[in-house]
């Protein structure tokens, strides 16, 4: 029980302060950038930045009619896992529970083996991600140290959460510690590698958004 | 006619067959989960023992376990086990006292030397000696004592192994288990608070029979009685499954007898045998009550934060960090983009023209 | 008592206990070799239990052992060697329940310290009766 006490108290608890430092710093950092000087005229109908930033971060929800049919696949696949994660992440009871508890908020779950079902599908939608990653050769060529490892911190907690509840390879409280272990370490890397586009889609799409807008582009 | 001198002769002297003995056997090897082709073996191997000494040490505890040991209230199938054993001592359920009860006990001990098994209820207090003392010897010193030459010390409940209430934060007394009192001496804990008496016993049949401790989990616990966890085994899994959960003890959930997970049940980090042999002789246990397992059989359950809060939430203020941190990253942040910004002005000012240039393309 | 399979018998679970039954029975008549099954670690609903009696039946032997230490209620099934056993503690609460594959169970045998030492009791008693008997002359 030692490890799990360790697990549930200390290192949850570093965890969750270098996770706020790091998404603070970065964010804030961003946001107090003084903007430049815009020296050039916007051309004739340009939207307001408003607006052009908020169309750029829903646009690219949906790929561009130019690339839907060679990254459709992809698109797809990562939309299973992202959405397999907020589910996983969000919509179990034990999570819940354990969010209500530092947060007092709560909200209805879905059924655990249900949640079970969908973490399977999850590790093997990231499986997917992963293979064609090291297959397709420009992607290869564009990945580098920081994407395998956002990876495997990213499918490690739904791996071992999958061995909780299974039971497998280890007792309930070794398994339990090693699940909590594992989030503390995606938790931790989350704000200074590539998984902190988790925050950060949002101002890159909307920034780039709002730059080509004013040169005429349309989102 | 003389003396008898095995267990079986004992019985057969007292009117009780091997029948029942053999019932005993199939009933015990039937809890520990043993194959039932040992039923035989382990009815012979009691009936062919000498009564095994027992000394029975009590140290700082309330009685409940050898309360629920003996169930005076009334008999059952193991009480049997009574048969099989010789109380030398025990503080309790002796009529000898005082010199008397301590002579009896160092004579059980010359005896029967390495053979002998000594009980331990209660934890060990270290802070001071004269906490917890027998006929003015400290308990520590006496567990020592008895243990060095027994075949094995068997922790009875959570304060012999684990240090129990006593041990509770701030631990007043300075209590420890028995096993970091008894060094040399192989240790058998069945943790509980009491612990299940159909694990005692059991245990004390196997070593009875088979003069071997039965296979034991990384603390020490007897695997039949340990092995499983109470969600394991509970009848309530379903509804953890399916996410059916009692909100509050008096709901429609906790009527319709729903999962207990958010009402604080420890069952998933527990391991005892409460959902298979049930209390009272099979008759009910906590969960069929209606209250989550509190975890008493595992190490320091009291100190875990309240019985009554959900497993997954943390006994740490989580929000704190997460408050702190997101204070400190955007301080931090602020003067950063501060420093460069006073940074670049000052390379500004060195190299005008070329960087006016270059800024508009950063956006 | 149907012999015609119903719902109940065909289930996959009793099935296994009665393929287990049929192997260890058909190994008893060979090599003489006995088996027990623990019904009492069988997970079983009431209904499955039922069925599974109500397939196996009862033969010609019954027999109560009854003493200090509690009761047991045997019977021979349809069956010849499957047994039925069920074993009560002196509360008559129901300790377990098990199925034997042997010529006789354990528990219906008498055992040589038992009649040892009732041998020993009934020369005693006998003793007695004659030293009386010459008393009484
Ligand atoms: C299918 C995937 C998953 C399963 C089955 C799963 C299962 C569990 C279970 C059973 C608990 C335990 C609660 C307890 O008894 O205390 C737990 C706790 C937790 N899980 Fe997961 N988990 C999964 C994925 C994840 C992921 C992806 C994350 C985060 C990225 C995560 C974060 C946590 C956290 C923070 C806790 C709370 C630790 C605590 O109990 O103190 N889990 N999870
Ligand atoms: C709302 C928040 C998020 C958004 C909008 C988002 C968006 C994206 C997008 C657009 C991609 C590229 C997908 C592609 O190749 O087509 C991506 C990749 C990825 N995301 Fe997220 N993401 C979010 C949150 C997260 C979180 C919380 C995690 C993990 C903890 C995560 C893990 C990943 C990983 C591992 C990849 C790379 C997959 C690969 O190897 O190809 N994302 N994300
Ligand atoms: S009541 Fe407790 S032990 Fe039973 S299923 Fe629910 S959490 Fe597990």
């Amino acid at each position: 029980m030692e490890l799990l006490d360790f697990a549930r108290g200390p290192a949850l608890t570093i965890a969750f302060a270098i996770f706020a430092i790091g998404v603070a710093w970065r964010l804030s950092s961003l946001l107090f950038t003084p903007r430049p000087h815009r020296r050039a005229e916007a051309r004739e109908g340009t939207p307001s930045d408003a607006k052009a930033f908020v169309r750029g971060v829903f646009s690219r929800f949906i790929p561009h009619k130019t690339y839907r049919d060679v990254v459709f696949a992809n698109h797809l696949n990562a939309y299973v896992f992202h959405i397999g994660l907020f589910i996983v992440v969000f919509l179990y009871r034990p999570h819940i529970l354990f969010i209500e508890g530092f947060t007092g908020l709560s909200w209805p779950a879905l059924p655990n083996t249900l949640v079970y079902g969908v973490g399977l599908v999850t590790v093997v939608s990231l499986g997917v991600a992963l293979a064609r990653r090291m297959t397709n050769p420009v992607q290869k060529i564009l990945t580098t140290f920081d994407d395998y490892f956002s990876w495997a911190l990213t499918v490690l907690p739904v791996l071992t959460g999958l061995l909780v509840v299974n039971g497998i390879g280890a007792r309930y409280e070794t398994l339990l510690a090693l699940h909590i272990l594992s989030v503390c370490a995606l938790l931790i890397w989350l704000p200074f590698g590539k998984l902190m586009h988790t925050f950060l889609f949002v101002l890159s799409r909307g920034v780039t958004s709002v730059r080509l807008s004013r040169r005429g582009a349309t989102f | 006619m003389t003396e008898p001198q095995t267990v079986g002769e004992m019985l057969a002297r007292k009117g009780i067959s091997r029948r029942a003995l053999l019932r005993y056997a199939a009933w015990v090897t039937s809890i520990m989960a043993l194959p039932s082709s040992m039923t035989r073996a382990m009815a012979q191997g009691i009936a062919d023992t000498k009564r095994m000494s027992v000394i029975w040490l009590s140290c700082q505890e309330c009685t409940a376990c050898t309360e629920s040991l003996t169930r005076s209230y009334s008999p059952t199938i193991d009480d049997l086990i009574f048969d099989f054993i010789s109380l030398d001592y025990h503080e309790a359920l002796q009529a000898a006292a005082g010199h008397q009860a301590e002579e009896a006990r160092l004579k059980a001990m010359e005896d029967n030397k390495d053979n002998y098994v000594v009980i331990v209820d209660g934890s060990i207090p270290l802070g001071n000696m004269g906490y917890s003392t027998v006929a003015g010897h400290a308990n520590a010193d006496v567990l020592r004592e008895t243990a060095e030459h027994a075949l094995a010390v068997v922790a009875v409940g959570s304060c012999a192994t684990w240090g129990g209430l006593p041990k509770a934060d701030p631990n007043p007394t300075g209590a420890v288990s028995v096993s970091q009192i008894v060094r040399n001496t192989p240790i058998i804990n069945i943790s509980g608070c009491p612990p299940i008496p159909e694990a005692m016993t059991g245990t004390l049949a196997h070593v009875l029979a088979f003069g071997q401790i039965p296979e034991l989990d990384h603390l020490g616990r007897p695997r039949a009685f340990f092995g499983n966890s109470i969600h394991d085994r509970c009848y309530r899994r379903p509804f953890y499954d399916k996410g059916l959960f009692a909100k509050s003890f008096d709901d429609e959930g906790a009527r319709k007898g729903w999962c207990l997970y958010e009402l604080g049940c420890k069952g998933p980090v527990t391991y005892n045998a409460c959902a298979t042999l049930k209390w009272n002789g099979g008759a009910s246990w906590p969960v069929q009550t209606g209250h989550g397992c509190l975890g008493c059989s595992e190490p320091d359950f009291w100190d875990r934060g309240s019985f009554y809060k959900p497993l997954p939430a943390s006994t740490e203020p989580l929000a704190t960090p997460l408050a702190a941190g997101a204070v400190a990253g955007v301080a931090a942040g602020a003067l950063a983009s501060r420093a460069a910004k006073t940074r670049r002005e000052i390379l500004g000012a060195m190299s005008k023209p070329k960087d006016a240039a270059d800024t508009t393309d950063k956006t | 008592m149907s012999l015609a399979p119903d719902k109940e018998t065909t289930d996959g679970f009793i099935q296994a206990i009665l393929a287990e039954l049929a192997t260890r029975l058909a190994e008893l008549a060979s090599t003489g070799i006995e088996a027990q099954i623990d019904l009492r670690s069988l997970p079983m609903d009431p209904p499955k239990r039922a069925a599974l009696d109500a397939k196996l039946g009862k033969g010609d032997v019954t027999a109560t052992i009854a003493d200090r230490a509690g009761r047991t209620e045997v019977f021979e099934t349809r069956y010849a060697g499957v047994w039925r056993l069920a074993h009560y503690d002196m509360h008559d609460t129901l300790l377990m329940e098990e199925i034997a594959i042997a010529p006789v169970p354990d528990i219906l045998r008498a055992d040589p310290t038992d009649m040892a030492e009732a041998a020993a009791r009934l020369g005693a008693e006998l003793a007695l009766d004659t030293k009386k008997g010459h008393a009484n002359d």
